[in-house]
């Protein structure tokens, strides 16, 4: 199967339909602040479990870089982000607007998006099967080598404090032990709760962590929303406004791809970094924070970028880069279907589909967005008083109809305060998020290799590959605590802050 | 005492009480690694990672200065306060009143409480997203939704 008959599944009438409300839906709720992708992929995943996984994910991954594009929407009319990847768009996209070039800005993040997104469709095209093939040799060890060395880089690139990074990852791994042990059928941590004996669901946690505790946090922070009022007009760049775009679009592209491969990276910090090159790189970085079309381009090229770019280590090796990605994984893994690196032999139909899909998905965004601009303005202005009691109801929706209990719901809910205290006390929810999908693949394979070696431990640090893993894991463990490496991520996460 | 220093005690405890839990699950050997033996080694690890971070926040220097305040105003947490008590509320009253009638519920409390909308927009507009919601998400999805008592 190649990428011709991914077209001849995509395009069947049900896949094309699933695919327009993915990115239409993903990319009202990048333009509604305070509902983010990843609570919207988790209140509409009870809805996919009647179709079929192949446009159950083609949906869901819709929304992701749909939301990409919404995004940028708020953060140039508005000044405030639609979702966390399009917060570096504000610094000039808003300034752009301010100066009455609302309709470039807009025009030239749509297209950079287009252009970052497509470019890492064709990455994630040519890479992820040759991946696949090189991840065939990979046997028990390796896997939880791999799995051990994508949380802990995980950790190393999180926002703050490492330790608190590490804490949550490990209370995601213990969250995901929660129910009836896979080998003995010896219940863990249920407290005698039937609900739990299935473990904690991944998509009720989400939700809380990501959706709850965010209205909680809007609410209590209400602020005037300043929309924009005045005319847009004159969306498409002009011959000067290319020049100055077309090298950080390109380079955006790029840095957006390899990030979207590293855990924990994604599109937030592709387009940081992109933002952050492209300033070095100007002839001009006075211009950057006044309006330079550079500073929409580049990152808005990246955070799309970013998106193609995670889909490799998820659909290759079964490793979620992104919250999001560890929302497919779970969704995934409900449908029944194997994921790992037989994914793209096995089910060839998911794959390609799914990447024929993400073509129709970046051509029908940029349609969407540049003439349904006025729409996206008129719903910025709906009271979030209104808004907040919606995001609430869609959310009790969602939780309860994974499996019609109530007790999903309360899960949700005192996960939604969690999620509150995280934030303020500056825990990152993303790293407990993926430790939690990854937890019972990672301890099946842990009790494996110990069944293979006759519980000989260094079976991780003897096979090369594993031993390569283990060790890349342990040195980035210990390089942050390094006093001119401390400096340095240090420097780093208070330029991403400012 | 600090937020910091509160927080790691906190994890602390909860890493000392998931060793614990885990006593009455067999641990297993190296040779055959028992249910109890990963999460032992979360709870282990989560206990050792909250000393270092409690350590850190005794020896810091920033410690002793002045913290942003924990809730940006009273009125914002008393908000997020009531739409908590509300969801819980919402979320065990829905199998006995079902989905229309509870949520209609839930929405006015919001309307009312939390930021005041005039009285027909309470009534009527919580009625209206209720519906609308059933209409949407039972009709035309066909997700599962609380019945009730009363069947809808």
């Amino acid at each position: 199967m190649n990428i011709f008959d991914g077209f001849s599944v995509a395009l069947t009438l049900a896949n094309l339909g699933y695919c327009v409300a993915g990115v239409f839906i993903g990319t009202l709720v990048g333009v509604l602040p305070g509902l983010g992708p990843v609570a919207a992929m988790s209140i509409l995943f009870p809805v996919t479990l009647g179709i079929s996984p192949v446009s159950a994910i083609i949906m869901l991954s819709g929304i992701y870089y749909g939301a990409m594009y919404g995004g940028s929407t708020t953060s140039i009319l508005m000044n405030i982000p639609g979702e966390a990847a399009s917060v570096v768009t504000c610094i000039d996209g808003y300034k752009m607007a301010r100066q009455g070039r609302a309709g470039v800005a807009l025009g030239i993040s749509a297209i950079g998006s287009f252009i970052g997104g497509t470019l890492a469709i064709i990455g994630l095209q040519t890479a992820a099967p040759r991946l696949a093939k090189v991840a065939l040799i990979f046997g028990f060890p390796e896997y939880f080598a791999l799995m051990c060395c994508g949380l802990v880089i995980l950790t190393f690139m999180a926002q703050g404090s490492m330790i608190k990074a590490l804490m949550m990852a490990v209370v995601g791994i213990f969250l995901g032990t929660i129910g009836t042990d896979l080998v003995m059928g010896t219940p863990r941590f249920t407290f005698g709760v039937v609900a739990f004996m299935d473990g904690i669901g991944l998509i009720p946690v989400i939700m809380g962590l990501f959706g709850i505790s965010e209205v909680l946090l809007n609410i209590e922070e209400k602020g005037s929303k300043d929309v924009f009022s005045g005319k847009i007009s004159q969306l498409l760049p002009n011959r000067k406004d290319w020049a100055d775009s077309i090298g950080p679009i390109s380079r955006g592209s790029v840095i957006g791809f390899l990030l979207g491969l590293l855990p924990g990276a994604g599109p937030v910090a592709a387009s940081f970094v992109s933002y952050s090159v492209e300033k070095k790189l100007s002839k001009h970085p006075e211009n950057f924070g006044n309006g330079a079309i550079q500073g929409v381009a580049g990152p808005e090229a990246a955070n799309n970028a970013a998106v193609g770019g995670a889909f490799i280590p998820l659909l290759t090796l079964a490793i979620p880069s992104t919250p999001a990605m560890a929302l497919l994984l779970g969704a995934l893994l409900t449908y029944g279907v194997q994921v790992g690196p037989l994914l793209i032999t096995q089910r060839p139909d998911i794959f390609w589909g799914v990447v024929a899909s993400m073509y129709i998905g970046n051509i029908m965004l940029l349609a969407l967005n540049l003439p349904f601009i006025g729409l996206w303005v008129k719903i910025l202005k709906i009271p979030y008083a209104f808004l907040f009691p919606l995001i609430l109801i869609f959310c009790v929706i969602g939780a309860y109809s994974l499996s019609n209990n109530v007790a999903d719901v309360i899960v949700m809910v005192v996960f939604g305060l969690i999620g509150y205290f995280f934030k303020k006390l500056k825990y990152a929810a993303a790293p407990l998020i993926m430790a939690m999908v990854l937890s019972p693949l990672m301890e099946n394979n842990f009790r494996q290799s110990l069944l293979l070696s006759h519980g000989e431990f260094s079976i991780f640090f003897t096979r090369p590959l594993s031993a390569f893993l283990m060790f890349t894991a342990l040195l980035l463990l210990i390089l942050p605590n390094l006093r001119w490496v401390r400096a340095k991520r240090d420097e780093r996460i208070e330029a991403e802050l400012e | 005492m600090n937020r910091e220093k509160w927080g790691s005690l906190i994890w602390l405890g909860a890493g000392i009480g998931i060793c614990i839990g885990t006593f009455n699950l067999s641990l297993g050997t190296m040779n055959n690694p028992g249910p109890g033996m990963f999460p032992f080694a979360a709870g282990a690890i989560l206990a050792i990672l909250s000393s270092i971070l409690l350590f850190r926040s005794i020896t810091s220097k920033e410690a002793t200065t002045q913290e942003e305040p924990f809730f940006v105003s009273a009125g914002g947490a008393r908000n997020a306060g009531l739409v908590l008590i509300a969801l819980l509320a919402y979320a065990f009253s829905m199998d006995y009143l079902g989905f229309v009638i509870s949520t209609t519920l839930f929405l006015a409390f919001l309307l009312w409480a939390v930021e005041p909308q005039r009285w027909y927009i309470v009534v009527f507009g919580s009625l209206f997203a209720a519906l609308l919601a059933y209409t949407v998400f039972k009709v035309m999805l066909d997700t599962s939704l609380p019945a009730g008592l009363f069947g809808f």
